[in-house]
């Protein structure tokens, strides 16, 4: 063969052997559906990768020769690694979206039309059962992309063991100065003065952070985070008095642990089941796992308080965003396992065995029992206060603010910058960042 | 000169004609090496010159769109809060440098003279959390410093100390941080160090004996001067590691209180994952993978000069 | 400068004894060769003379003082190391001038020293350069050069020379012998080279096993050995050792044939004959052989037979013509047979 010794002949016939098993896994993939979502079925640690498998192998099954091919992913950089990916032409079939980059997501046409595919198909009936502002974010009119699963919000965790205890009620607690008194109450000090348990958790690092308090105020009180350039707009009144409530919670009250300053969510989740918070700031798909540690009895959920009585602030509310990759060239089949993944049956099983917020309003019709149950009530409490409150960013927003509101936070406690300064400071860091 | 003039085989071509080796040697030689290069032209090399290509336009949804030349760096210097981090970062590294390499000559030294089933165990000791993972590392770090519940904190408070909170406080979070940095690198500086000991000659140490060197002057006339080329290699290669490392910063301190710790890593990091600002970041990748050459390069020409 | 004493030194390292009970004189500004197989002790008791290892038992005195347990910068000795231990990172004066800087010494005092030390040893020119742009002999004199600029009461050498090819260990034995003549300095010079041993030694003590198997001036090892050791160990070539056994008044072979050696008075049993090489001669008639090997060197011919002694070397002065295969006689010189006995050893008288 052209002179060449046999090492190198050895060589080209190996490279050439790896090229054909590239092109025959591409082959092969006819019948596959790749998906990226950062439930792992194989694990079933979750409850939701336990329903996902269920659901996999009862498509599988109904759909000879089709074959779901799940790629377990890193959530945080999910969504991004998806949206290089369709630039790349070796995206997934089927995606779950972060709900927050989802006007990303489409505004680069990475996500296929979902009424092309199944949804205009659909009795009004059946599209009236799924709609609602998550199925209409950041789609245009006669469009959809994605179908939300996973909802989630950001309100309180109570340990509803001490609030029976100390006999608060937590449905009672919807305005700042009610909730401020439930959780001084709730706050045990030892003799030697060391407060064995804090009535209210938060968390001000800035790495996964969540909404704070001074963000409900703001949405609360003004309606909106953002002016009409999408510009930061928090040096406002309504941002002083927010932040200033959030840290009085530590200054004033002494009801937040002065640690906050540098903790994380996830360090209020230990605290929470170690019993030395009673209440946290957290997002509502950790409940399950809280209630797996505690005991179904122990959690409880409520939205997040206001100053108007009777009435939640807004919170930004949270979810994976399933659609169908614009170039895959699969679309139907991925739409018909998306719309699988959605369907009655597989809804009853995200949310019973799953302990998922039913995306379905005949969900919670049908299985009235069910919500009945004290230890699925919060479901019903999360949906609520989804539903009265929930917050979508608007189209165009960037990303990083509760960081940039965290980091205001950190900036008064730490440096004692005035409140409003720490405000603007936070503001211009994030217009920079967004070039606005 | 006339090339008929010059002795046979001094010309350069003559020279060049002489090493030219046959064409099936050539050939296997190209092809034992066409795998390595292959792998790192696709792991290393081409989503460098990919990364720099994208560093000149404008990203948006993580897509290059028009060019923009030096936009990108240039948006990134004139950031205030961006040379603040730069300047944390050479102090963090520096001290954490500095601080590791004289642990780790001291431990090495005290190790070199042990002997037995103790010296090994305290090389494992000290060898440990360079072989944990470094998350899980850092993990650990965080629960013994962070929370009210951690291992640290919680005999503090039972010692009645209960308003120290290392990572609350801008000093002390930067001291965890620096304390986080020589626990994870502490081991393999130890071994490279170590490593250095074992190869000085027993005899120099004998004959400066001899010579009348007390144990001091030995340490000073002898083992460092010996010991140049190991430290320099092993500041190189930690200050790499504490440039570079994310971990203690994302995980121990969350770059905090209000910046306190945050280091140009974390930056990147929050640049790109937390406010998707990728044109930003980008920059910052490319100037941080500049300076890494940079110190690279400095370690080969050590490792050859001296190896 | 000083004498050196050993008495009844002990090396032990747990069960295992090094040394035993070892004792030598060493008188001011002579030069001693310990010499014996590798093994025997002897760079243990140059070690243990210089500090570096502790002594176990016994006593060791540099001039009236015992230095059992002073270390060895008290000890005044220098020491020139086997692989010379020059400091890498130092010039050649830095490293001649190292000891004299430990102790302090003034850097004019330590310039001048160095200067005379390197003038003596021909290393003037070399004083900037670093230990690898040296050559194996310029390292070995810098070693050298080192051990003399401090002037110390006693040189200990430890295998100076055996990393040296055989050309330039020659010439350097030649140096070191005359250094020492012009220095007379006290030397104690360790090797396991019997040759190096007899052209510099005044006095060689032979050792093995951990203790003293002769000692004395060159030549009376090698005219008078004083065991079959010793007589096998000095000499190059060496002695021709024949296990023999004196019966009914005749000296045999041990396959029973009668040698040619006269039978010393008085001995019985099994003993050892030895003669030396050059004590051999072809004859027209005597101990008949055939040769198995001729080595001419020029100045003279090594020839090697088989006879029923077993294979006997001879040195023979004049050329020859005798070719392997060649049956030849060989006269041997009877007033220089050795005779030792068969069991100990020892010299018979």
């Amino acid at each position: 063969m052209f002179g060449l010794d046999r090492t190198t002949r050895i060589l080209l016939r190996a490279a050439v052997a790896s090229l054909s098993i590239l092109t025959l896994a591409q082959q092969a993939s006819a019948q596959t559906l790749r998906m990226w979502t950062f439930l792992d079925p194989a694990s079933g640690k979750d409850p939701r990768e336990r329903v996902l498998k269920k659901l996999i192998d009862q498509f599988e099954a109904a759909n000879a020769g089709v074959k779901i091919q799940v790629e377990p992913q890193v959530w945080q950089q999910m969504t991004d690694k998806f949206l290089a990916a369709t630039q790349t032409g070796t995206a997934p079939d089927v995606m779950w979206v972060h709900l927050r980059r989802v006007p990303d997501a489409i505004k680069l046409g990475a996500l296929a039309n979902l009424d092309d595919l199944f949804a205009k198909k659909w009795s009004k009936e059946e599209a009236d059962d799924i709609d609602g502002s998550f199925w209409r974010f950041s789609a245009k009119p006669g469009a959809h992309y994605h179908i939300t699963h996973s909802r989630s919000n950001v309100g309180q965790f109570y340990r509803a063991d001490l609030f029976r205890e100390a006999g608060i009620d937590p449905k009672s607690l919807t305005t700042w100065d009610k909730f401020v008194a439930a959780a001084e109450k709730l706050t045990v000090r030892g003799d030697n003065g060391v407060t064995t348990r804090w009535g209210f958790g938060q968390a001000f690092a800035t790495d996964g952070a969540n909404n704070s308090v001074v963000f409900s105020v703001m949405l609360d009180k003004n309606g909106v985070i953002f002016d009409e350039k999408n510009r930061a707009n928090w040096a406002t009144p309504a941002g002083v008095d927010g932040l200033n409530l959030q840290l009085d919670m530590i200054r004033k009250w002494k009801i937040t642990q002065p640690g906050a300053v540098n903790e994380k969510n996830d360090d209020l989740y230990d605290q929470f089941n170690a019993g030395r918070f009673a209440i946290i700031r957290g997002a509502s798909a950790r409940i399950p796992r809280a209630m797996t540690a505690l005991g179904a009895d122990k959690v409880g959920f409520f939205g997040t308080p206001s100053f108007t009585e009777g009435k939640f602030s807004p919170a930004e509310v949270a979810g994976w965003s399933v659609g169908v990759w614009s170039g895959s060239k699969q679309k139907e089949l991925a739409g018909k396992f998306v719309e699988f993944m959605s369907s009655k049956e597989a809804d009853r099983l995200w949310t019973m065995e799953g302990g998922a917020v039913p995306i379905r309003k005949s969900t919670v019709k049908e299985n009235a029992a069910f919500f009945a149950d004290p230890k699925n009530a919060y479901l019903a409490d999360v949906a609520a206060a989804m539903l009265e409150a929930g917050w979508f960013p608007p189209d165009g927003a960037g990303a990083g603010w509760n960081e940039e509101l965290n980091r205001a936070a950190q900036d008064v406690l730490t440096n004692k910058t005035d409140t409003k300064a720490a405000l603007q400071k936070a503001e211009q860091s994030y217009n920079r960042a967004h070039r606005l | 000169m006339s090339i008929a003039a010059a002795p046979h085989g001094t010309t350069p071509g003559a020279r060049t004609a002489r090493r030219i080796r046959p064409l099936r040697l050539r050939l296997a030689g190209v092809g034992y090496v066409t795998p390595a290069m292959a792998l790192l032209a696709f792991t290393l090399i081409l989503p460098s010159l990919y990364g720099f290509y994208y560093s000149l336009h404008n990203i948006r949804y993580l897509k290059a769109n028009e060019f923009i030349g030096l936009e990108n760096y240039r948006y990134l210097v004139t950031d205030p809060e961006f040379w603040h981090v730069v300047i944390r970062s050479t102090g963090f590294t520096a001290v954490a440098v500095t601080f590791t390499l004289v642990i780790a000559l001291s431990v090495s030294l005290w190790i070199n003279q042990l002997h037995g089933p103790f010296a090994l165990f305290v090389q494992i000791v000290v060898i440990l959390p360079w072989v944990v993972s470094h998350v899980v590392g850092a993990l650990l770090f965080r629960w013994v410093f962070v929370n009210d519940i951690g291992l640290g904190m919680y005999f503090l408070e039972q010692m009645g100390i209960h308003w120290f909170k290392p990572v609350s406080d801008p000093t002390t979070a930067m001291a965890v941080l620096v304390g986080f940095a020589c626990w994870r690198t502490l081991g393999f500086a130890m071994l490279l160090l170590l490593s250095g000991l074992k190869s000085i000659p027993q005899d120099l140490y004998e004959a400066a004996h001899v010579d009348g060197a007390t144990a001091r002057q030995r340490l000073f006339a002898i083992t460092l001067p010996m010991l140049k080329t190991p430290m320099l290699i092993t500041l190189v290669i930690l200050t790499v590691s504490n440039l570079n490392n994310i971990e203690g910063p994302l995980i121990v301190t969350g770059g905090g209180p209000a910046d306190a710790t945050n280091v140009l890593a974390l930056d990147l990091y929050m640049r790109a994952f937390a406010k998707f600002d990728y044109n930003s970041a980008i920059a910052l990748g490319i100037g941080m993978f500049a300076a890494n050459i940079l110190l690279a390069l400095a370690y080969t020409r050590l490792v050859k000069s001296h190896g | 400068m000083a004498s050196v004493a050993i008495e009844s030194v002990r090396k032990q390292y747990g069960n295992v004894t090094a040394i035993r009970d070892v004792s030598i004189d060493i008188p001011d500004g002579k030069f001693v060769c310990l010499v014996g197989p590798s093994g025997c002790g002897k760079s243990t008791l140059l070690r243990m003379i210089a500090g570096l290892e502790e002594i176990s038992g016994g006593e060791i005195r540099i001039g009236s003082r015992v230095v059992n347990d002073l270390p060895p910068k008290e000890r005044d000795i220098a020491m020139v190391f086997q692989n010379y231990a020059l400091y890498p990172h130092m010039t050649v004066a830095q490293n001649m001038a190292f000891s004299l800087r430990m102790r302090g010494v003034s850097k004019s005092q330590i310039d001048e020293r160095t200067k005379r030390a390197a003038g003596i040893l021909n290393l003037e020119y070399l004083l900037d350069r670093y230990p690898r742009q040296l050559s194996g002999g310029q390292r070995q004199r810098v070693a050298m050069g080192r051990a003399i600029v401090r002037s110390p009461q006693v040189f200990l050498f430890d295998e100076p020379l055996s990393n040296l090819d055989a050309k330039l260990r020659v010439q350097m034995r030649a140096e070191i012998k005359q250094l020492h003549q012009r220095l007379k300095t006290t030397t104690i010079y360790v090797t396991h080279d019997q040759i190096e041993a007899m052209t510099m030694a005044d006095k060689i003590v032979v050792m093995r096993d951990g203790i003293i198997e002769q000692e004395g001036a060159p030549l009376e090892l090698y005219d008078e050995p004083a065991n079959v050791f010793v007589a096998g160990f000095i000499g190059s070539p060496a002695m021709n050792l024949i296990e023999a056994i004196a019966e009914g008044g005749a000296l045999l072979s041990t396959s029973r044939e009668a040698l040619p050696f006269d039978l010393p008075r008085g001995a019985s049993g099994k003993l050892t004959c030895g003669v030396r090489p050059e004590h051999i001669a072809l004859a027209n008639q005597g101990l008949a052989g055939q040769v198995l090997l001729v080595e001419p060197t020029g100045l003279d011919t090594l020839v090697t037979a088989a006879t029923v002694a077993g294979p006997i070397v001879a040195l023979l002065r004049e050329r020859t013509s005798v070719a392997p295969g060649d049956h030849v006689h060989f006269r041997i010189d009877q007033k220089h047979v050795h005779y030792f006995d068969g069991a100990s050893g020892r010299r018979l008288q």
